[in-house]
């Protein structure tokens, strides 16, 4: 059991190391994705810049394409934009303040599940939920046997 | 025609207020009568919405401009299916439809319950008539689609041009069956729980109603990316859009409960837990309904704004506060000792599962809301898009998939060292995958994702062949791939779900991390190129649709071969502002060229936005299995007619524990010490149940009758 349980928690391992991000360099349309995407167009409700086929957000698009062959980084371009049209052209929320509230809750909310799991469920009470029941007689099995047919 | 069906509207709600009403004196009176009289009429509403349905319906197909729904959502130009997918198109007349599908659930859970559970379908029909007779009151007196305008227009204003596609000809129903189906479930839980009769009834009761419902909001939401991706021109399916996660959230809790729903079945455990997980799925797909149709927050899909948002408050606080309210006053019967003998088990995993489905059901949720809390708390709207879902819902989903891999080749019970060291292929596979994609695509996380559908892809073909050979041994094995489709349907079309799931990551990863896009402005005769793509700009061509006209330009795609043509459209309908940009797709197995023409000028030169979206077609070849092993899980199997539910349970039950010995997943100690309280469970049952005349099958009565006393334990009780 513990060393079949081994290779599970090694292949666990390496997955989680391999999920963590790095950063490659990458083309520009694809930067100007990943920074659109992190903004919400101003003038559609609830779609993100890279989205929005309006005016707008085609100007916005253009601007963070000159922004970055400016040489800007996307985080500056970013608070650009944020300090032009407020809080709310982030689309993700921010990391301060209520925002914070959103990355904890769902964590919050996982952790506090795991912990009533953990208190209501127990594990490894080895047998300790079947009765004795002794083994059936051979005749008992045969019926038994006869009936699972007849039920199929 | 339109009088008879607002007046339709009427009567069924007051059939339902009747029904309601004489319901529950009866059931307080205990009147059979009464009560007999409340499920005649709570079937009604069914028959008298076919008729409203029918009334709108003909409005709109004549044209009647007179009525404020079909001047909104109409045109005389409008095409006859679009005519006809207008019933749905608009607030008032989606609301009305949606009634429309829940009474026919009423009608039919009741037709199908009422004899067989003749104990809680009244319960089951009080809860069914009263969520109905809400709606209904919605479509009388709020949102009527009967309402006539004091000055009738010429010409209807036209379906959105966005709702135009044949997507939203199947998308909608089909959504709205999962939303609404989760009603009977859902009644049938809060019956088990009025009437304390919380064993196995009820939910066997349910199962299959549950898998519809789940699979329908399941397809309905995959759906609705294909239309999105098809009309909204931005070269993606799924935006994270609040109606979007409104009928994911139900999705996920559905997905808990149709699994946790299965450990009470085989081992008598989660019976709170599983009641629990009703209520939530029924009250998000409530809360889902609720944020679609009222308009509270914007989205692509709030096609209309509307004033019921505080009636459907009011209903959804009633509404779980009744539910949990009655969980909370069974809780002592409703209390199981959850003892798991491991976690390296199937209700181990399953455990997980729950966690983590519930888990992501309330980050999308919490992201849904957000904005509408943090406008009420700071006054400053905070968006919550897509980088915050996919950061949550990546990580979780590879660990989820995981899961997926590892549960199906566990046992009940406790794994044995040999069905853990069985999965050293799976994982060995996995590992072959991730070193491939290592080399190919090196972003670690897309190689993590790739390294676990590899894995759980084998760990289910295993699966696969593992009951293929069990079920037709020394046998091809096709033979027995049939048999187990024939005899253990919702076990391997489940899995045939879990494959879907698997080819659909595999869909998202390449169309949502590989995806390249280009903005260009180009006068005729410039080329530009986008991936392995070279793409010619030829020129814009003008024509008429039948209600619109349209200008196109011309792209020519020189893909090292034949090449081929793409003409993204710009329509302009008369009686919509805005033009719209219809794509124009090329799709094959390998990627999708998607173009928009976003703008043009009078001399030809036009802006286009580019897209080259790798394995998109997957998804949708994934929605397809999605649907065929829903249909594979959820069709009828014919079930003995000797044995009750809870007899089929226990011997289902005993059939996997012999199935996991005999393929040495459960220890020989393990075995003997569970096997022989259920070989006694099952003989009991197949003694008491077997009819007097074999050749007589047992009629309810008799099997009620069998089933005797009332409070027998269920398996999982008596092998405690």
């Amino acid at each position: 059991m513990k060393r079949a349980g081994t290779p599970i928690l090694v292949f666990l391992f390496v997955l989680l190391t391999l999920g963590t991000r790095s950063v490659l360099a990458r083309a520009i349309d694809d930067q100007i994705r990943d920074v659109a995407s992190q903004l919400m167009c101003p003038v559609c409700e609830g779609r993100t810049v890279a989205e929005s086929n309006s005016q707008l957000a085609t100007q916005m698009r253009d601007l963070i394409r000159q922004r970055l062959l400016a040489g800007d980084r996307p985080e500056t371009i970013i608070r650009y934009f944020v300090e032009r049209y407020g809080e709310s052209a982030l689309a993700t929320p921010p990391t301060t303040g209520l925002g914070v509230l959103m990355w904890l809750l769902p964590a919050a909310g996982v952790a506090a599940g795991v912990a009533w799991v953990r208190a209501r469920v127990r594990v490894g009470t080895p047998r300790a939920w079947e009765d004795d029941v002794a083994p059936l007689s051979p005749g008992d099995l045969e019926r038994l046997r006869r009936g699972l047919d007849e039920a199929r | 025609m339109t009088e008879v069906g607002a007046a339709a509207v009427w009567i069924a709600l007051a059939a339902c207020a009747y029904a309601a009403v004489v319901l529950a004196l009866g059931l307080r009176a205990d009147r059979t009568q009464w009560i007999e009289s409340g499920l005649n009429v709570a079937m009604a509403p069914f028959f008298l919405l076919i008729v409203a349905v029918a009334a709108l319906l003909n409005a709109l197909l004549t044209n009647d401009f007179s009525l404020a729904y079909v001047a909104r959502n109409s045109s005389s130009e409008t095409p006859l299916l679009y005519k006809i997918s207008g019933i749905w198109g608009g607030q008032a007349g989606s609301l009305l439809f949606w009634s429309f599908l829940m009474s026919a659930f009423v009608s039919l859970a009741i037709a199908r319950h009422r004899k067989t559970e003749p104990r809680l379908t009244p319960w089951a029909c009080l809860s069914l008539v009263l969520v109905l007779s809400f709606f209904l009151f919605l479509n009388a007196w709020l949102e009527s689609p009967f309402r006539r305008l004091a000055l009738p227009p010429a010409n209807g204003r036209g379906l959105n041009p966005l709702l135009e596609d044949p997507g939203m000809i199947i998308h909608p129903p089909i959504l709205y069956l999962g939303y609404t189906g989760v009603v009977v479930p859902f009644s049938f839980a809060m019956a088990a729980l009025m009437t304390r009769r919380l064993d196995a009834e009820w939910l066997a009761a349910t199962r299959r109603w549950s898998l519809f419902a789940w699979g329908a909001l399941g397809i309905g939401i995959i759906l609705g990316g294909w239309w999105a991706y098809r009309t909204l021109g931005w070269g993606g399916y799924w935006g994270w859009d609040p109606v979007e996660n409104a009928a994911l959230v139900p999705w996920l809790t559905g997905t808990a409960y149709i699994h946790s729903a299965i450990v009470q079945e085989r081992r008598g455990q989660f019976v709170a837990w599983n009641m629990a997980l009703v209520v939530l799925t029924f009250s998000t797909a409530m809360i889902g309904t609720f944020l679609t149709r009222s308009g509270l927050i914007a989205s692509v899909h709030t096609f209309a704004q509307s004033e019921i948002g505080a009636y459907f408050l009011a209903f959804l606080g009633v509404q779980l506060l009744v539910s949990f309210g009655l969980i909370a006053l069974r809780w002592d019967d409703l209390r199981t000792r959850d003892e798991l003998d491991s976690l390296a088990s199937r209700e181990g995993a399953f455990l997980f599962n729950n966690v983590l489905f519930l888990g992501l059901a309330l980050a999308v949720l919490v992201g849904t809301v957000f904005p509408m809390i943090s406008e009420a708390a700071r006054g400053v709207k905070i968006f919550v898009g897509p980088p915050y879902f996919n950061a949550i819902t990546g990580p979780v989903g590879v660990v989820l998939l995981l899961l997926m891999g590892v549960a199906v080749a566990l046992p009940w019970r406790r794994a044995s060292p040999a069905a853990l060291r069985a999965l050293r292929w799976p994982i060995g596979l996995g590992l072959i995958v991730g070193v491939a994609a290592a080399v190919v695509l090196r972003a670690p996380g897309v190689v993590a994702a790739l390294t676990v559908i590899g894995f759980a892809f084998a760990a289910t073909l295993a699966e696969y062949r593992r009951g293929a050979a069990r079920s037709a041994p020394g046998q091809r094995i096709s033979t027995g791939l049939v048999r187990l489709f024939a005899t253990q349907r919702r076990r391997y079309g489940g899995y045939l779900v879990h494959l879907s799931i698997l080819v659909m990551t595999v869909g998202m990863i390449g169309s949502q991390i590989y995806v390249v896009e280009r903005e260009v402005s180009v006068r005729p005769g410039e080329s530009f190129s986008i991936g392995p793509y070279s793409i010619r700009y030829v020129g814009l061509e003008r024509g008429e649709a039948p209600n619109a006209s349209a200008t196109w330009g011309v792209l020519r795609v020189d893909d090292g071969g034949r090449g081929f043509d793409l003409r993204p459209l710009r329509l302009f309908y008369p009686s919509w502002q805005q033009p719209v940009s219809r794509p124009a797709i090329r799709s094959t197995f390998g990627d999708d060229v998607y173009a928009i023409l976003a703008a043009f000028e009078a001399d030809q030169r036009a802006a286009f936005r580019v897209w080259v979206n790798p394995l998109v077609r997957w998804v949708w070849v994934g929605g397809v299995l999605f649907f065929v092993g829903v249909l594979v899980a959820a069709w009828p199997s014919r079930r003995s007619r000797h044995v009750s539910a809870r007899t089929q349970w226990a011997i289902e039950t005993l059939r996997d524990l012999e199935a996991d010995h005999g393929d040495g997943r459960l220890t020989a100690a393990d075995y003997r010490h569970a096997a022989p309280a259920l070989q006694r469970a099952v003989l009991d049952a197949l003694d008491r149940g077997r009819p007097a005349d074999p050749l007589e099958p047992a009629t309810d009565a008799t099997r009620r009758e069998a089933e005797a006393p009332e409070r027998e334990p269920s398996v999982g009780e008596r092998t405690r």
